[in-house]
């Protein structure tokens, strides 16, 4: 049973004492008794299958009424609170980042990066980026274009044999980028704008029904770009050297650091794989076509030196 | 005084030989280094030299005028202490 099959009423009368879903390697229990959120939840999460509540899950979040006026709510992670008596129009978006830090924060093998990330004919493209830098945008922009979405936020490259696993949450869209999307892809599914959340205002895209129904096929790491967006900017792609990518990586790594020298291995290996870009840009069609320009690197070169010293 | 690759578990990659990543296991830095940098910690690692000796070293391997090399060799080790990478040699 999928989110989208639970009626308005169901859906809030079970989120009452907790629902649960998964998203590639993660899976949450959300509980609360607002209605509002409820309802938003099942238009963001409408095409994830429900588990079971019996299920043991990475994350168990909770939204629920602060004081006694209804303007205001708390956000729980795992018993704790995130967000303390924050304004209800936040709930939504806060709820989102919480969702988001217990996946990031949550102890793993796998390394795991800032970046979104979006396949095609099972070769993904690596968007590392901070706040601002424009790679939900683009990312938004790829996935409805012939691109699947992988991930908005998170770059989960699996142990073992390194291949990125699909973690295709709503993407966040924030201040301008909200109506550029609009006017991009007009079919695309947006919630409302939240407005004054600490990023801003912000609208969070559903993720397209493919994307999730695709969700346990892994993908190859093909190409790595950093992107930086620029109103009325030219599309530049530049050749990054592989030392200064991996250097970027690390730099963009929630546990690159707790892994140690195994972390700098595999990000070694990532880079090897993937061809790697800086994206300056400032207008969607044109990054478009770069993209679906790019071409599969060629294998990799054995490396000039890997040595391990004691 | 004569200088010698600390004894730490390092990582090495280089991608092109101009410029060398290397992971420290023991303190959890990653340290670019340009070709100068990583061939004197490569020859530090072989065995325990003195700045001159590093200098005439590295300026074979790279081919490079060692009476302009010697003062560059002299700051790097120091820079290379200050990293955690070397340690006088007793």
């Amino acid at each position: 049973m999928k989110v989208a099959d639970l009626s308005e009423g169901d859906l809030v009368r079970r989120i009452h004492g907790g629902l649960s879903w998964r998203v590639g390697p993660y899976s949450v229990r959300v509980t609360t008794p607002l209605a509002f959120v409820a309802r938003e939840l099942g238009f963001l999460y409408r095409d994830f299958r429900l588990l079971d509540d019996e299920h043991i899950v990475d994350a168990d979040v909770s939204v629920r009424p602060a004081g006694f006026t209804g303007r205001r709510v708390s956000i729980f992670s795992d018993g704790c609170v995130l967000f303390g008596r924050v304004p209800w129009r936040q709930a939504v978006p806060l709820l989102e980042w919480t969702l988001n830090l217990s996946v990031f924060h949550r102890p793993t093998l796998n390394l795991l990066l800032h970046a979104a990330v979006v396949e095609r004919d099972g070769r993904a493209a690596i968007l590392p980026g901070e706040a601002g830098s424009g790679k939900s945008t683009l990312c938004a922009a790829l996935v409805h274009r012939g691109w699947r979405l992988l991930s908005d936020e998170v770059a989960v490259i699996r142990t073992g044999d390194g291949r990125l696993l699909a973690v295709p949450r709503p993407v966040s869209l924030k201040e301008d980028s909200i109506a550029v999307i609009r006017r991009f892809a007009p079919q695309a599914r947006l919630g409302p704008t939240w407005p004054e959340t600490p990023k801003g205002s912000l609208a969070h895209l559903v993720p397209p029904s493919s994307s999730v129904h695709r969700m346990d096929e892994p993908a190859d790491p093909a190409w790595i770009v950093f992107p930086e967006f620029h109103a009325r900017a030219a599309v530049e792609l530049e050749p990054l050297p592989k030392a200064d990518a991996l250097l970027h990586c690390a730099g963009n790594a929630f546990n690159y650091s707790v892994l140690g020298s195994e972390g700098f291995e595999r990000l070694a290996r990532l880079i090897d794989a993937c061809d790697c870009y800086e994206l300056l840009y400032g207008d969607l069609e044109s990054v478009i076509d770069v993209f679906d320009q790019l071409q599969p690197p060629v294998a990799p070169l054995q490396v000039a030196s890997c040595a391990s010293i004691r | 005084m004569s200088w010698r690759a600390r004894a730490s578990d390092l990582t090495w990659r280089s991608w092109d030989e101009s410029e060398y990543l290397v992971y420290d296991a023991a303190s959890g830095d990653t340290h670019v280094l340009d070709q100068i940098a990583g061939q004197s910690l490569r020859q530090l690692e072989m065995a325990a030299l003195s700045c001159e000796q590093l200098t005439s070293r590295v300026g074979q391997i790279l081919n490079l005028d060692e009476v302009a090399l010697l003062p560059q060799i002299a700051r790097l080790l120091t820079r290379l202490d200050q990293l955690g990478l070397i340690e006088p040699a007793s």
